[in-house]
């Protein structure tokens, strides 16, 4: 008689959530989404009343997994390095319950990924997740963990309201947000999560072998755009899932937190950082060379600026020496060191740049060889997945995103972003993410309607790799921010806020043929027309000439600062 | 600057020239000396008092001074030469220090005397390859004089008594169309005088002003059009510059015709180096007055552009920023899609002193100010020539520039730097496609004609079979010779059979075949 009765307090507790959203979408939405709520609403009324004895019979061993993904969550966002022994965590009580819950999981994970795939096929069976997931929340809020539990759940609503008040997401966030609230998405990415994880650890020893390959494909794939994008179109979501486990283990050794000052004299300034990230962007277009080494450049930059106090007169040898040191960390062909020094225009020796690249060598500890995770790394991974979906989805989906969606374009934009010290408050796989979502939903926009039903199964996705990921959602809407805003600046063809002052070297034979009328001067006054020159004085004088130039502003010294700040 | 160095080394441009001569050479004009007159000392002219005797001791010492002497001869007639260059002497500072010693009678005098001096046949150019930029002028050899008869006519000119309604009677149109010729003198000290008296006369005789510039016109017209040789142009023009400076607002028809129609064509001669300081700045003093002119100045340059002469070339690299330093925004829309289309040109020219020039635009800050208001309409143009030499110039000088404009480019429009960076590659991928293709086609061909070679065996294979067929053609005609034998047999035996039957009727061989045929009938 117990169990009954938490039921029904969890029941009511979600009407009620459902009713303040109702409310709340009677003020901000429009008449048709309005509709569309009332409507998913009614539907689920009617299929709580049928299914009712069919999920009590799942309460126990859902409220213990919703316990623990709670915590696990809770512990990930106070102390995110702590994920894998959160995931060894996992595994024990997996298999403390393994039977049973291997075949409930099982058949849940069959009904939600037909509901992802064929959605409007099967309406009941969404109502069934969502009534699931509604009744894992009761069940969770009813299994006497007392008012504080209730109360932490209720203060991550308010926020979650006031975010979404504040930051006024895109529409694909909003689609999103109505998802975690109760619409049939929210069920399905759980499950999906759930499922991907079972796979995972069964064939964890078969993807061993696919994962060493993939590593070795990586390294490779650097020296050309098109056999990358064709490797990774020859991966399986499950291949790629393993990837991007890999890389969160090994991001934080790749990536730092820059704050940096806006005016110094003894410091490097933000300005200055991102005025060298530029000049490497520049090489890199110059010398033609993959995506990687500007990242892997970035990497060494960042954190180098870090861990060393370095001058602003010697940003510029240290940012090439990290470009320089880049290369070979890859495995690129290397590029001469006087070569560099010349084009680059750092004002060093191509001595002082081999020795300082060795300095950052091994102050960090660069292994050469091995390619950094960074956030290149997880933008293929992403694009890949996404690849893989609209594979999935079939139909117009597919051929607009191979149209639409270039993995050139989106490196592209991420060497922009990279060029702003303000990205490096997100971690790599956020910043790719927040990317790959922003692109979406641009072209998106510009290619569907609103109500497209493929759009669903995107929007889902996307909540579930945010999910997968562990990125809380502060963190995403911080992202968002960011990006939008450096990205806009890029869309509206603006000019770039830093310039370095470039040296212009000519012959000395062009030099003396620069202007014609610098090599002119006339002592012959000025005749006005019409007006004999009555006022000429008696005495034949030389006059001053009558042409105002300006002596050319040669930089001849040899101590010229490189970047400046508009 | 090493580079630079290295690079003038092996520039032909400048070398020096090996044709320079030992000492220098004077020419001297055919002067008049019709009569030997011995001039005598007469006293110096008093510059403080005013009196008649003054002036007629003015107009002896003139009449003195129309006397000319033999310059070539250094040592005829020192004394005679001396006692002019003293008198030339004293009428400058008469001039110039007297108060109201130029009265009327004295006009025609002064104007008699610099016309008896300076009016001559100028000899022709003992060097008929004179380079001016190589070679040494030939000089006047009576300079001596000539440089104090010029100083009296300026002092002249611009005496504070010097008026312009009694000078205009004595100096009218035949007298400055005299001057004028005298500007193809290839002496530069005389050429720098005659431009300062010409400048005066312009300045003082408004009647004169047309005349002035018609004739003017004339010289060019016919220095461009016709002998290409006039040593005098760029003097002339910095006559006009002072001119053009002062000109009216809004401009006369005249004016902008002058600019379209003689300036603009000025820049196809060869030896425009000479004068081109001097053109360059009339043209800005034009876009000055008239902003509306830069269009059609812009579209004569690159109408005139040069195709060979390099040199050339690089000094309207320079117009064009000279140009550039003075255009209104609105006046450099219209022009810059063909203007950046021949500068693209330019970058891409394999003579590196044209590259280096053209890529040293970029470091002009209000240039660059308005390629960055229009980079969505000048990158396009410019990207596919900088990104191409950036890989093939084989000057590393230029290597260097290419980058910092590309840099530019950079910060200027990242996007659409990045834009045409993708389809700049995407181009070159289909060219390197097409390229594929065109060698698959040709392999192709080649193994057609592989096949046809076979085909030709083939044929001969057919001739086989046509000897093949001619044997058994062969083979088949003694059948059909048996045949014919055997049917010349049959015949025989019918005679034979018609003799035997009857002696009498054996005469007439017709009667018994109709016979035979009579039978036949009765038969059916």
């Amino acid at each position: 008689m117990s169990v009954p009765v938490r039921y029904s307090s969890a029941a009511a507790e979600y009407a009620a959530e459902v009713d303040c959203e109702l409310e709340s979408t009677l003020q901000q939405q429009q008449q048709l989404h309005l509709q569309q709520q009332y409507e998913q609403y009614q539907h689920y009324q009617y299929q709580r009343e049928q299914d009712i004895a069919y999920y009590c019979q799942l309460q126990a061993a859902r409220q213990q997994e919703q316990l623990m993904q709670q915590r696990t969550s809770m512990s990930s966002s106070v102390m995110p390095g702590l994920a894998l022994p959160q995931d060894h965590q996992d595994h024990p009580a997996a298999l403390l319950n393994g039977p049973h819950n291997n075949n409930i999981g099982l058949a849940m994970d069959a009904h939600s990924i037909n509901a992802i795939l064929v959605d409007d096929e099967q309406p009941s069976t969404s109502a069934q997740a969502a009534a699931a997931a509604a009744a894992s929340a009761g069940g969770s809020a009813g299994a006497g963990s007392g008012s504080g539990l209730g109360g932490a759940i209720g203060g991550g609503k308010l926020a979650n309201g006031i975010n979404r008040n504040a930051e006024m997401p895109t529409d694909w966030m909003r689609i999103a947000d109505e998802g975690r609230y109760g619409t049939p998405g929210a069920a399905g990415l759980e499950y999906q999560k759930y499922e991907q994880q079972q796979q995972l650890e069964d064939l964890a020893e078969s993807e061993a072998g696919a994962v060493g390959g993939a590593s070795n494909n990586n390294g490779e794939s650097s020296s050309s755009l098109k056999k990358l994008e064709d490797q990774l179109h020859a991966l399986t979501s499950d291949e790629l899932y393993e990837t991007l486990k890999e890389y969160d283990v090994l991001q934080d050794k790749f990536h730092t937190v820059l704050l940096l000052p806006k005016e110094s004299r003894r410091e490097v300034t933000a300005g200055g950082r991102d005025g060298s990230a530029y000049v490497l962007r520049c090489l890199k277009m110059w010398y033609e060379l993959p995506s990687d080494v500007l990242f892997s450049a970035m990497s060494l930059v960042d954190r180098f600026l870090d861990r060393m106090a370095v001058k602003p007169k010697h940003m510029a040898c240290m940012s090439v020496a990290s470009f320089h040191l880049a290369i070979k960390q890859l495995d690129l062909k290397p590029i001469p060191a006087e070569d560099l020094v010349t084009i680059s225009q750092c004002g060093c020796t191509a001595g002082d740049l081999e020795r300082m690249a060795g300095v950052i060598a091994n102050k960090l500890g660069v292994q050469m060889g091995h390619a950094p995770i960074t956030s290149v790394s997880y933008l293929r991974i992403y694009y890949a997945l996404f690849r893989n979906l609209a594979k999935e989805i079939g139909g117009d989906f597919f051929k607009f995103y191979q149209q639409l969606i270039k993995l050139e374009e989106l490196e592209n934009r991420l060497e922009i972003l990279m060029c702003d010290v303000k990205t490096t408050v997100i971690t790599p796989s956020t910043l790719a993410l927040v990317l790959i979502c922003l692109h979406l939903d641009f072209h998106i926009k510009e290619s569907y309607t609103r109500g497209s039903p493929e759009l669903k199964h995107v929007f889902e996705y996307i909540l579930f790799l945010q999910q997968y990921m562990r990125i809380p959602d502060r963190v995403f809407t911080c992202g968002f921010s960011i990006v939008s805003g450096i990205l806009s600046h890029y869309n509206g063809q603006n000019k770039a806020p830093y310039k370095q002052r470039l040296v212009w070297k000519l012959s000395s034979r062009t030099l003396r043929v620069l202007r014609p009328i610098n090599r002119f001067s006339s002592d012959l006054p000025t005749i006005e027309e019409g007006i004999p020159n009555a006022l000429d004085d008696g005495l034949r004088s030389r006059t001053e000439s009558i042409s105002s130039e300006e002596e050319e502003d040669w930089p001849t010294s040899p101590i010229i600062p490189i970047f400046e700040q508009c | 600057m090493s580079s630079g160095t290295f690079v003038d080394r092996i520039d032909p441009f400048a070398k020096r020239s090996l044709k320079k001569k030992g000492k220098k050479s004077q020419g001297s004009s055919r002067y008049r000396n019709s009569q030997d007159v011995e001039l005598q000392q007469l006293p110096p002219l008093k510059a403080d008092c005013s009196s008649l005797e003054q002036e007629e001791l003015f107009i002896r010492k003139l009449r003195q001074c129309c006397v000319s002497f033999d310059f070539m001869d250094p040592v005829t007639d020192l004394k005679g030469k001396e006692i002019k260059r003293a008198a030339l002497n004293d009428l400058s500072t008469y001039i110039t220090h007297g108060r109201g010693v130029l009265t009327e009678p004295v006009y025609p005098e002064i104007i008699r005397m610099i016309s008896c001096n300076l009016f001559r046949t100028l000899p022709p150019s003992e060097n008929p390859d004179f380079d001016p930029e190589e070679d040494d002028p030939t000089l006047e050899a009576s300079w001596p004089h000539l440089q104090l008869v010029y100083e009296v006519f300026l002092r002249f000119l611009e005496s504070q008594d010097f008026q312009a309604t009694i000078g205009k009677r004595v100096i009218d149109q035949k007298f400055v169309l005299q001057l004028l010729e005298l500007f193809d003198s290839e002496d530069p000290r005389e050429r720098d005088f005659l431009k300062t008296v010409l400048h005066r006369i312009y300045g003082k005789f408004l009647g004169l002003r047309a005349f002035i510039r018609k004739q003017i016109n004339n010289i060019f017209l016919r220095f461009i059009y016709e002998t290409e040789h006039f040593n005098g142009v760029g003097e002339l023009l910095e006559i006009l510059g002072s001119i053009i400076n002062g000109f009216a607002l809004p401009l006369k028809a005249e004016h902008k015709q002058f600019l379209v129609k003689v300036l603009l064509p000025l820049h196809k001669v060869k030896c425009l180096s000479l004068y081109h300081a001097q053109l360059a700045y009339c043209i800005v003093q034009f876009l000055e007055k008239d902003p509306f002119l830069t269009e059609p100045v812009v579209r004569g340059l690159l109408k005139f552009w040069p195709k060979t002469c390099s040199q050339k070339e690089v000094m309207f690299l320079g117009e064009i920023e000279e140009i550039l330093d003075v255009i209104d925004p609105p006046q450099f829309v219209k022009i810059q899609e063909p203007l950046f289309r021949q500068i693209a040109k330019c970058v891409s020219s394999p003579h590196f002193q044209v590259a280096e020039r053209a890529l040293y635009l970029w470091n002009n800050e209000y240039a660059m100010s308005l390629i960055e208001e229009n980079n969505a309409v000048i990158m396009p143009i410019m990207f596919p020539a900088l990104y191409r030499i950036s890989k093939e110039h084989w000057n590393q000088t230029i290597v260097a520039l290419v980058y910092n404009v590309l840099k530019t480019f950079m910060e200027m429009n990242s996007k659409l730097f990045d834009e045409l960076t993708s389809s700049y590659k995407a181009e070159r991928q289909k060219e390197k496609k097409r390229e594929r293709d065109r060698e698959e086609l040709w392999k192709k061909l080649h193994e057609l004609e592989s096949n046809r070679s076979s085909g030709r065996t083939a044929g001969g294979s057919a001739t086989t079979s046509n000897s093949a067929a001619s044997a058994a053609s062969t083979s088949l005609q003694p059948p059909s010779s048996a045949g014919l034998n055997s049917h010349q047999q049959q015949s025989n035996s019918g005679s034979s059979g018609s003799l035997s039957s009857g002696g009498a009727g054996g005469d007439n061989n017709p009667a018994t075949t109709n016979a035979k045929i009579k039978q036949d009938k009765a038969d059916n």
